[in-house]
């Protein structure tokens, strides 16, 4: 099931998305989904321990993720993940989803500027090639009010070409 | 004497600690930290060294957003310092109390008093 949004943000579950993506979708239930955090338990604390107003915060395994996507209160949910590799296998898990958001993904040494807040590995853009030949519709906005960037494989060929 | 680190969004930081300078005459007790252009585990690394070579009365890292990026970095970079608190919704009250009473109070008592002051500055302001 489509949920309210699926995120890919390398800040995780922060200010942008605690309070500006939530004030614009009303989320019931915010899930992180990073094998990562799940099974570091100093950081899924960290992470579980967040409040919000009106949402509740949930940390998950990607498999656990992919149950969660299955059942109806997804679509009252967002989600989560720190990568493009993430939903990827999210999705390779059977995650059910057709869109995904691209938010902050930020500079790095491997990495190449695709717009102001994204930016992509070539690892990263394989992954979300693969997601779009799967079927995903991948867009790029960092907050709600911001106009929506499709994303294109030709786009994230070029960048690494 | 303790020391303190202001970590925030944008330029939020250098804001308080130029306005902490002007109010209390001396800000030099407080560091400053940005998210800025940052990924998680950066803006981690940059606690971790604001707070490398802390001093052994301890220190307080002042964030803005509980729930934040600012926030979730200062925790991940607390490892097993027992000296270093951290306090949500800084505000100029907070900062200013912070660099004129920093050499009277324990850590303890600081936290407290500053939990206090800052709940205190929030107000509604009638006439």
């Amino acid at each position: 099931m489509q949920p309210l949004l699926l995120r890919i943000d390398d800040r995780l579950l922060h200010g942008k998305v605690l309070i500006a993506w939530a004030v614009a979708l009303r989320p019931a239930r915010m899930v992180l989904a990073s094998d990562a955090v799940a099974n570091d338990p100093e950081r899924r604390a960290i992470y579980a321990a967040i409040t919000a107003e009106e949402s509740e915060i949930a940390v998950l395994s990607l498999e656990d993720a992919v149950a969660a996507l299955r059942e109806p209160a997804a679509a009252h949910s967002l989600f989560v993940c720190g990568s493009p590799a993430e939903v990827r296998r999210l999705h390779a898990m059977g995650g059910e989803f057709t869109q995904v958001n691209l938010g902050g993904l930020h500079p790095g040494s491997e990495k190449r500027r695709l717009l102001p807040f994204v930016c992509l590995s070539r690892q990263d853009c394989d992954d979300l090639c693969a997601l779009i030949a799967a079927g995903v519709e991948v867009e790029a906005r960092e907050l709600p009010g911001a106009s929506r960037v499709r994303v294109q494989s030709s786009a994230l060929e070029a960048l690494w070409k | 004497m303790l020391a303190g680190v202001i970590v925030t969004h944008a330029g939020l930081a250098a804001a308080l600690h130029e306005a902490v300078a002007r109010v209390a005459g001396d800000a030099r007790a407080l560091v400053t930290v940005s998210n800025d252009g940052c990924s998680a585990d950066e803006i981690r690394a940059r606690v971790v060294a604001a707070l490398d070579g802390e001093p052994d009365d301890g220190t307080i890292v002042f964030v803005d957003l509980a729930g934040g990026s600012c926030a979730v970095a200062s925790l991940l970079a607390l490892g097993n310092r027992d000296r270093v608190r951290i306090l949500s919704g800084v505000n100029l009250a907070m900062l200013v109390d912070f660099a004129l009473r920093r050499s009277d109070l324990s850590l303890d008592a600081m936290v407290e008093r500053l939990l206090q002051r800052g709940k205190a500055s929030i107000q509604e302001l009638k006439v």
